[in-house]
């Protein structure tokens, strides 16, 4: 059976929004699993060397992690 | 014929001198200072393995100057986007065209999110890498990897040597260095890497053995 170039034109209008969607996703939920490791990482030294700054560190890592969640939802429901 | 003679004072021998500085920098300053690299009996930090009765005598990071790799990383990636779209021509018009203001917004705050999870990591990786000396042991807090941070430290009766060591141009000219201390524990030999002025620090650390070593077995003082 042959298969008409036109047929599949469609690719061409969704490639380039689809492959950019697709890709930030993937960046971010990996980008996600980074930032609760890192999280979880600066919980683990602040309870094994307690410094002044462990709070606000803590509180920064808390904030990384709930932004790169936010913007993971955002690429989703926007793209 | 008068009685009195003229004293001349004596050069105070800089052995001496030297000593008399380290003893004002090592027992008579807290830092307070929350990101020093060098701090002498920090005030506010403490450790989780800390005994009753000991206490800091030195915290150390490495020297500040080697955040410089890491911040022109840094700098590189924050305005990389300045760089490259100007430059870029078709490509980006086109990925422009594609895609919608907001949603090209948020690749640009994707890209800002991670420059920042870089700079954030690599604070964190020299915040938390840290060498520490108290009035009975040596400690060495590692953390070099999202997945890797170790605690490993040794008594000062079971040091045996301490070797400071400044190699190359920038460690001489901004006077920081590796530290390698040699011990008789289960790790066999600790290494504090690029941390400020490695040959006062070890001087201290072998006053700090000679000290504990007049000390009984047990004591903590």
């Amino acid at each position: 059976m042959l298969v008409d170039g036109n047929s599949l034109g469609f690719l061409t209008n969704i490639s380039s929004s689809f492959g950019l969607k697709a890709f930030l996703v993937l960046f971010l939920i990996f980008y996600s699993v980074f930032a609760i490791i890192l999280l979880r990482q600066v919980q683990v030294m602040a309870k094994t060397l307690p410094t002044t700054l462990s709070p606000l560190l803590k509180f920064i890592a808390i904030i990384h992690l709930g932004v790169s969640l936010a913007i993971l939802i955002f690429v989703i429901g926007n793209f | 014929m008068s009685g009195s003679r003229n004293i001349v004072p004596r050069p105070i021998p800089k052995r001496d001198i030297i000593n008399l500085v380290n003893e004002e920098i090592f027992h008579n300053i807290h830092s307070k200072n929350p990101l020093a690299m060098f701090a002498p009996q920090p005030v506010g930090i403490s450790f989780e393995i800390q005994e009753d009765g000991e206490k800091i005598i030195l915290l150390l990071r490495a020297h500040l100057i080697t955040l410089i790799p890491p911040l022109i990383l840094v700098i590189f990636l924050f305005v990389l986007p300045f760089v490259v779209v100007p430059f870029s021509g078709s490509i980006f018009t086109a990925l422009a065209l594609t895609v919608l203001p907001g949603q090209f917004l948020l690749i640009i705050v994707s890209w800002y999110l991670f420059v920042f999870g870089i700079a954030f990591f690599r604070f964190l990786l020299w915040y938390f890498n840290v060498y520490l000396l108290t009035n009975e042991r040596i400690v060495d807090f590692d953390f070099k990897g999202l997945l890797f941070k170790s605690t490993s430290y040794a008594i000062l009766r079971q040091i045996e040597d301490v070797d400071p060591k400044i190699l190359g141009f920038f460690p001489t000219f901004f006077h920081y260095g590796d530290i390698i201390v040699q011990t008789a524990s289960e790790i066999p030999e600790f290494v504090f890497e690029k941390v400020a002025r490695p040959d006062d620090v070890s001087r201290e650390i072998l006053g700090q053995v000679r000290h504990e070593e007049g000390e009984a077995p047990g004591e903590i003082s």
